[in-house]
């Protein structure tokens, strides 16, 4: 399944993110490219809050790694515990993510992981990974996604 | 006192010794494991050590640090930072802090990240704290503005909804192709610069709330690039975005660290992290809390201690050790999250 889209607000970027997060069922990767500012953190952001994650998702460029409990009691009902929002940005080789934990991450039914920056750790993105492709549109508030699914 | 600090809650791996007395800490000695030659220390038999492979460079670490003594020193209490960071690394600091504080007999502290750039500006530094005290805890992964009543005792005031003021340096940096650690490079392209030749946002400047945001500063620094068809490998023209980017990052941070400063009606303004070595936002807090907070005193950690290190550990394992605050060796646990307020 490969979709492309024009996303012109922060509302949109929600929705989407919110029409992707009914969409999983646990032990996904969601592998994220795109260049500085095209809205990968901002989609993650979208994507937590239609989880019901409270805890507000900041960069995780520095510290790589972040989990966040899922929300309880979320309607339509989610069957995975946690979101794994990892940030390959500072990083020179896949054995440094393996080397924190990722490992046990990828592919976990109770985990949703989505990897950004993933063009730089191609070796750990799963076969099946969701890959959304982010891009600067043509003024400074729009935003082109592909969305491509095998 | 003598207090070891052990630091592995991300990137580096860090070991100190530290004295404490009388409320005043000062450092003895301290160790990162990308200074000393693992190789040479494991005797061969570890090749190269990766970033944030602890594991390997921990006990040489400590081993090496204890015998710059030619008699082991004795040593109080054991701190390390249980969190906030990443689980595996942290816990090779926690799990080697329990065995060496159970072999010892010596208490164990357990001291947050964040507490430990805190106490950053309290090593070699003579006053006492005078509180309330507002701290400023500004680096690539962390900005946050805490207000410490006492010591052990606090409040989050604010924190970035984004990316971190260091983050914010990096890749901006990036952007200019000046190289890393971006914060510095873009001081020293900024000195020959004019921070005024590009408009950039101040995010959140006028909120009537304490709270950041950077990555719109970001990506308005990439649109300015892309829009104005900047040659950024030309020097001047280096400078004289590294200049505005950098006012404006500095302008948000102390804007709105001054107003919180107002409000709570402080006695000591405390900065901590990597970004608190940077020289203009130096310049700025000193100017600025000499004209608007008389009488309040500024700390600003030695610039050794801003990045991630152990003797901010050990110097906050002090405060807590001389309260006697003391975790049991089978009750640490590394806690990825583990949020100071």
């Amino acid at each position: 399944m490969k979709k492309n889209l024009t996303i012109k607000s922060v509302r949109e970027m929600n929705s989407f993110a919110f029409a992707v997060a009914r969409s999983l069922k646990g032990g996904e990767t969601l592998a994220l490219t795109g260049e500085l500012g095209a809205g990968k953190t901002a989609f993650v952001k979208g994507l937590a809050k239609a989880l019901g994650i409270k805890q507000v998702v900041q960069s995780p460029t520095f510290l790589l790694m972040k989990c966040y409990p899922i929300g309880k009691n979320q309607e339509p009902r989610i069957n995975f515990q946690a979101l794994c929002h990892v940030d390959a940005y500072r990083i020179k080789n896949g054995r440094e993510l393996l080397a924190i934990g990722l490992g046990e991450k990828i592919g976990n039914p109770q985990t949703v992981t989505v990897i950004e920056w993933a063009n730089l750790v191609p070796e750990l993105i799963p076969k099946n990974a969701i890959k959304i492709k982010f891009e600067h549109g043509r003024n400074d508030t729009e935003r082109i996604v592909s969305i491509n699914h095998s | 006192m003598r207090i070891l600090g052990i630091e592995t809650s991300c990137d580096e791996t860090a070991v100190a010794l530290v004295e404490g007395k009388n409320g005043r800490v000062r450092e003895l000695e301290s160790l990162v494991a990308s200074q000393i030659d693992i190789h040479a220390a494991t005797g061969g038999v570890v090749p190269e050590v990766a970033a944030r492979e602890h594991v390997s460079a921990i006990i040489p670490l400590v081993s090496t640090l204890l015998g710059k003594w030619s008699k082991r020193p004795n040593i109080d209490a054991v701190a390390v930072t249980a969190g906030p960071g990443l689980f595996s690394s942290l816990m090779v600091g926690v799990e080697t802090a329990k065995a060496l504080a159970f072999a010892w007999g010596v208490p164990l502290v357990r001291v947050n990240h964040i507490e430990g750039h805190l106490y950053s500006s309290a090593i070699n530094f003579d006053a006492p704290i005078k509180f309330p005290a507002l701290a400023l805890i500004v680096s690539g992964g962390h900005t946050e503005l805490i207000l410490m009543k006492s010591h052990g005792s606090y409040r989050l005031i604010g924190r970035t909804k984004d990316d971190a003021a260091g983050e914010c340096f990096d890749k901006t940096a990036q952007m200019m192709g000046l190289g890393y650690p971006g914060g510095p490079a873009i001081a020293k392209a900024a000195l020959g610069g004019d921070p005024c030749t590009y408009v950039l946002p101040r995010p959140m400047l006028n909120e009537k709330n304490f709270d950041f945001s950077f990555s719109g500063l970001k990506t308005a620094v990439l649109y300015t690039i892309r829009n104005k068809h900047l040659a950024v490998e030309d020097p001047k023209i280096a400078a004289n975005l590294s200049a505005s980017t950098q006012a404006a990052i500095v302008e948000v941070l102390v804007e709105k660290t001054i107003r919180a400063a107002l409000k709570f009606k402080i006695k000591t303004f405390i900065v901590g992290g990597g970004v608190a070595g940077n020289d203009a936002l130096r310049a700025a807090l000193v100017s600025r809390v000499k004209n608007n907070l008389p009488g309040v005193a500024l700390r600003l950690p030695q610039k050794r201690y801003s990045t991630d290190n152990a003797v901010m550990i050990a110097a906050a394992g002090y405060f807590h050790a001389a309260k006697k605050d003391f975790i049991s060796p089978l009750k640490i646990k590394a806690d990825p999250n583990w949020e100071l307020v």
